[in-house]
């Protein structure tokens, strides 16, 4: 995953305001956590920065697998331990019988389930950190002993 | 269609299979029930079911000195057929047990222990020693020991359970235990030394490992704990347990049970079963002795290998011997053995998860298992060859 300045390092740098950020760090922060797209730098289109433009493409490619906590899941990495479900604070309140111990998720609408062999994003909407009561859980990456799960925000 | 698992030796019971999709199992899990099938072939040639337990009969037969390896995959039936057939025909009979947690098994037989959901309702602390559940059984710490609310254990791994990783390296299960603030990583170089720290904690004095003191600390708060013993353990301590039991002895003040941490599906059966009727882990019914796995694989002319891929799990120095015999290989997946070894006859059964009878899970208890459509599992394969028909 690429870093905030990873990506400030090919914008402009000029802090025009051209985007609706009062600075090139701000919209770097902002590409990265998908509020924002690349279109929105004109000074990117210009042939000056053709090839820091086309560096950005590549590099922000995963970030539009990111769903809209930013939560992204590897599957390669994934072994389908659980640990992440049976973790998670949403899926302790709600399927207290089966996925808070340990046994295969059971509700109507989990946000994440093991699909396959590898934990999927089902129903996202369910989050914590989704929303506007939204909190800064970090549970199911935590737990994962593979590194499976991360954030885009933190990368 | 819900189905038990055969993976490993958590036979987990939650396993849906629909539309299609597995659900719940994990990667090892799905692999079982999704990787790539073996086919029925004699000397290479591909062949129906029938044909490959038939030639299998006539390999079998004419053998003068048959192995009988792998069984730690398959139900306790299977396993009872494949004793019976090794007493008829004076066969070496033998699975993985003699190489890892065999002696660790018996262990836990010869003690009274918790079973997994005793565990999972009230235990606290959980010591994996030498074994990265990660790997082998990965549903274990998800499903039995550190993140369930059950029980007496509601506020799960947050407050209510503790988690100890004693191994060699850094594993994925020590990286939780070493980020968790109720979890704690002991990194060994000696098992020994590590017995001896905790003996000296017991008396109130320091060893090599102080990080012993703190379990002990939490031991205290529960009454019941367990250590979780893998093939690290058993390869730590060089064979010889007696100190490591010694220990346990000590420890059972502190409510501490043990309990391996095996990965085979039912290598606890075939433990058990071994040692009733022969009281040892790898039997030549044609002598009529114990014997070593090396003598087995050296010492027999025809290898039945069911359910097992020693050349992925045997050191190579014991399995290649079967390279030069000839090998009947009773798999239901594609195998580095089926591959490499030119196997004489390759019989591919049901997959054990749907071949009905039972397993014995790591703590002792007996999981029946899905379906029972025994016409061309592992069961019906020893029956023809115990029968000599098909």
């Amino acid at each position: 995953m690429p870093s905030p300045l990873d990506i400030y390092k090919l914008l402009p740098k000029t802090n025009c305001g051209k985007c609706g950020e009062k600075t090139c760090m701000s919209f770097a922060f902002k590409l990265l956590s998908g509020e924002r797209k690349l279109e929105e730098c004109e000074p990117l289109f210009s042939p000056k920065f053709e090839k820091n433009r086309k560096k950005l493409e590549e590099m922000l490619a995963i970030v539009e697998k990111a769903k809209e906590t930013g939560l992204i899941v590897n599957e390669e990495l994934c072994t389908g331990c659980a640990n992440c479900i049976v973790s998670c604070p949403v899926h302790v309140e709600k399927d207290p019988y089966n996925a808070a111990m340990g046994r295969g998720i059971e509700m109507d609408e989990p946000i994440l389930r093991i699909e396959d062999g590898v934990v999927r994003v089902v129903n996202l909407s369910l989050c914590r950190r989704y929303g506007k009561e939204r909190t800064l859980c970090v549970v199911c990456r935590e737990n994962c002993p593979t590194d499976a799960i991360s954030f885009v925000e933190e990368a | 269609m819900r189905i038990v698992c055969t993976a490993c030796s958590c036979l987990c019971d939650d396993i849906v299979i629909e539309g299609g999709k597995v659900y719940h199992a994990c990667r090892k899990g799905y692999n079982l029930l999704r990787g790539e099938r073996e086919v029925n072939t004699v000397d290479g040639e591909k062949c129906d079911f029938e044909k490959a337990v038939k030639s299998a009969i006539d390999v079998f037969g004419n053998a003068k000195r048959p192995l009988i390896f792998g069984l730690d995959n398959v139900n306790c039936e299977t396993q009872k057929l494949a004793l019976k057939l090794a007493k008829n025909s004076g066969a070496i009979v033998a699975d993985h047990s003699t190489l890892s947690c065999g002696e660790l098994i018996k262990l836990a037989i010869s003690r009274k222990h918790a079973t997994l959901e005793e565990f999972r309702d009230r235990g606290y602390v959980s010591i994996y020693w030498g074994s990265n559940p990660h790997n082998g059984i990965p549903r274990h710490l998800s499903r039995f020991t550190y993140y369930p609310r059950s029980g007496k254990r509601q506020r799960g791994y947050e407050e209510d359970r503790f988690l100890v990783v004693v191994d060699v390296r850094k594993s994925e299960t020590a990286k939780i235990a070493e980020k968790s603030k109720s979890g704690l990583f002991i990194r060994v170089e000696k098992d020994s030394d590590l017995i001896d720290s905790f003996l000296k904690a017991l008396e109130g004095k320091a060893g090599k490992y102080v990080e012993v003191a703190r379990a002990l600390k939490e031991m205290e708060k529960s009454d019941l704990n367990a250590i979780f013993g893998g093939s690290g353990l058993y390869f730590g301590l060089n064979g010889g347990l007696e100190s490591f039991e010694g220990m346990l002895d000590r420890l059972a003040d502190l409510n501490v049970h043990f309990i391996p941490a095996n990965t085979k599906a039912n290598m606890r059966g075939f433990v058990e079963l071994m040692l009733k009727e022969t009281g040892s882990l790898c039997y030549d019914f044609g002598e009529g002795e114990a014997c070593s796995l090396k003598e087995a694989f050296s010492l027999c002319d025809v290898a039945l290998i069911v359910g097992a891929d020693p050349f992925r799990t045997v050191p190579w120095t014991i399995s290649s011997m079967i390279r030069e015999r000839e090998v009947i290989l009773v798999n239901s997946l594609k195998s580095v053995t089926g591959r490499l070894c030119g196997s004489r006859v390759k019989i591919s059964p049901e997959i054990s998860c749907f071949s009905g009878g039972t397993m014995v899970r790591s703590d002792g208890v007996e999981v029946r298992l899905s379906g029972g459509g025994k016409e061309r599992s592992d069961e019906a394969v020893m029956l023809s060859l115990l029968n000599q028909e098909v």
